[in-house]
């Protein structure tokens, strides 16, 4: 059971380190926006496992995937509030590309 | 879980959790009611769905600042009935169930904490909401767009701002941090007419987004070494492992400290800063400058003085000098060209950024006041000026720049005074709160050992005064270009006297009596 936690972590580290280098090289808000959301499972993914590993039959904890639930919960909002702010800010552009984006460096 | 829970209520741990709870956490409460208050008035308003109808500006402001005014007369109650508790001066709540060190048997520690400190934080988190929400009305009344729903978000931020200081578990810490930072993403975008808003929107939204993963990422790593989340837990966990703490352990530690530099813009997490600065509509400027810096810095001090204590001293210590040299040294390069008024604070936030995490390094629990004093000079200071590029932005255009501050003295000379005072005091000239700040933020370095880097800092805070005094030169000396583009001083509405005198009153009043505010300052100190 340990090698599936230490598994499961690794894997995790790996989705974290993915959705950090995707967030940045790409230049697409949607792209960067979704390796955002990598880099949260991957944290849901290792609370899981080390709930896996912390957990005592005898008290039935649940602390991680109770955290894990909240961070989804978040994740959520997060998606309403940016996906309407990338909306709104390409609404009247074909092409979206954040090094375009650059108003405030003028 | 369930015997747990009966066994609890048996001890009495869940005891706060009747009427004593409302009034620790009321000033909570009452901004909660009202963000209900003002979403439910302004959707029953509605004679028929869509943008028109609905509460309007100036009763939805009125709502926002009445209340915040009930919840800052709230704060100073409880600062005053948490003297009157058996227990002491803080009360815990929201106890959670947290492994003991005998496995046999559960502890249980606060996830939540009302003290001295969090109480402070508040009054001041009030302060600036009551003064930004008075200028909300003149500013938009320059705009044409309707926007009503901008008080609601502006208070539930500024709950996310109270609750993350009383927070005493990362899960805690992390949702209040998102509830503090989505409203304002959205508030950063205020306009949508507007393509600097929407990018300033876009860039802090990313960003923020971005510092969460890292946050959530090392509070799970946290999470697996010491099978809860609770300060107390980590501290344990920390103090009992204390010469070779577990490389995860301090992975994760380093990731959430990765998180929280993001949210305070320091360096190298502060390329956000001045866009989304300058981007942003100056009075959401003012509001995010101030209130997320002190609820950021709050936040990041309960944590080294509630979490770290036990972790080898040169390990974070380190680490945060370095990040803290970095910032002064960025910050105050990059303000010392800028012409952009709200980009010179930008980066002048980054110098102060710098400062005050010199007040964290020493780890003492006299740390928490000193950078609670330093907060609260800078935020008085900070949010003054905003307002000040508030009122004087020329038509169509929300920053001031260097050359249109010339001869400001002639044209409105009360506006100059204000301005030169409250720059002065982000400089930390004597007899500004600013300086007291430094004092009292540069002492704690010091007792800790870092006398170079005291110096350094002082070097750094002399260069600063070099890009201050630029404005203010400008103001005062400089004639004026004929037919260049110039400052409009408008009628100064009620609202801004009122700002204006609080702010500067408060920047001297601090100045020159610091000792009424550090006498009341020394219940905040964080115990370790």
């Amino acid at each position: 059971m340990i090698d599936m936690v230490v598994n499961s972590v690794w894997l995790a580290g790996l989705m974290f380190a993915i959705g950090t280098l995707g967030v940045m090289i790409h230049r697409h808000p949607v792209i960067i926006f979704m390796c955002i959301e990598l880099m949260l499972n991957a944290a849901n993914l290792a609370l899981v496992a080390f709930n896996r590993h912390h957990f005592s039959p005898a008290w039935r904890t649940m602390d991680g995937q109770i955290y894990a639930f909240l961070i989804i919960v978040i994740a959520a909002a997060e998606v309403a509030v940016g996906l309407a702010i990338i909306v709104a800010l390409f609404k009247h552009r074909t092409r979206v590309d954040i090094d375009e984006i650059n108003f405030l460096k003028r | 879980m369930i015997l747990a829970l009966q066994s609890t209520l048996e001890a009495g741990h869940l005891q706060a959790l009747d009427r004593s709870l409302m009034i620790a956490l009321a000033p909570v409460v009452i901004l909660t009611i009202a963000v209900l208050v003002l979403l439910l008035v302004d959707y029953f308003g509605r004679k028929h769905p869509g943008p028109q109808g609905g509460i309007s500006l100036q009763n939805a402001s009125t709502i926002t600042i009445a209340s915040t005014v009930l919840a800052l007369l709230g704060t100073l109650g409880t600062w005053g009935w948490l003297n009157t508790l058996p227990n002491g001066p803080s009360q815990g709540l929201f106890p959670s169930m947290i492994p003991s060190a005998s496995a046999a048997r559960w502890d249980f520690a606060p996830a939540f904490v009302v003290d001295h400190f969090f109480l402070f934080v508040c009054l001041l988190v009030c302060v600036v909401v009551i003064i930004t929400s008075l200028n909300f009305i003149p500013f938009l009344q320059r705009k044409e767009r309707y926007h009503a729903e901008l008080f609601p978000l502006l208070l539930l931020s500024a709950i996310g701002m109270m609750l993350i200081t009383g927070s005493r578990d990362l899960i805690t810490t992390f949702m209040s941090l998102e509830l503090l930072s989505l409203p304002l993403y959205v508030m950063c975008g205020l306009n949508d007419k507007n393509r600097l808003n929407k990018e300033s929107s876009l860039k802090y939204f990313l960003m923020g987004a971005f510092a969460s993963g890292f946050f959530v990422f090392g509070a799970a790593l946290i999470y697996g070494m010491a099978g809860h989340l609770n300060y107390t837990v980590i501290q344990n966990m920390i103090a009992e492992t204390a010469q070779s703490v577990d490389p995860v352990m301090l992975i994760g530690i380093g990731l959430v400290g990765v998180g929280i530099a993001f949210k305070l813009g320091m360096v190298p997490f502060h390329a956000w800063v001045p866009d989304v600065y300058q981007g942003a509509p100056t009075p959401v400027t003012a509001f995010m400058a101030t209130g997320v810096k002190v609820a950021m810095f709050a936040a990041a001090t309960r944590i080294v003085l509630e979490c770290l204590p036990g972790l080898q001293a040169e390990l974070w210590r380190d680490a945060l000098v370095l990040f803290a040299c970095l910032s002064m040294l960025v910050g105050n390069l990059f303000a010392l060209h800028q012409m952009s008024a709200k980009r010179l604070l930008a980066f002048s936030a980054i110098a102060h950024t710098g400062y005050l995490a010199l007040g964290m390094v020493s780890g003492t629990p006299a740390s928490g006041s000193a950078v609670l004093f330093y907060l609260a000079g800078y935020t008085f200071a900070s949010l003054g000026a905003f307002l000040l590029i508030t009122w004087m932005a020329p038509d169509g255009q929300d920053d001031v720049f260097l050359d249109q501050m010339h001869e400001l003295w002639q044209k409105a000379p009360k506006a100059a005074i204000c301005l030169t005072i409250l720059l002065l005091s982000m400089g930390g000239f004597p007899l500004t709160a600013g300086f007291f700040g430094k004092f009292v933020v540069f002492k704690e370095a010091w007792l800790a050992g870092l006398s170079s880097i005291v110096i350094f800092a002082l070097l750094n805070s002399a260069v600063s005064f070099y890009y201050y005094l630029r404005f203010v030169i400008a103001m005062y000396m400089t004639p004026a270009v004929p037919g260049e583009a110039s400052l409009n001083p408008r009628q100064m509405p009620g609202g801004y006297v009122f700002s204006m005198v609080m702010t500067v009153g408060l920047t001297i009043i601090l100045g020159v009596l610091p000792q009424l505010l550090l006498g009341a300052l020394d219940l905040t100190n964080l115990g370790s």
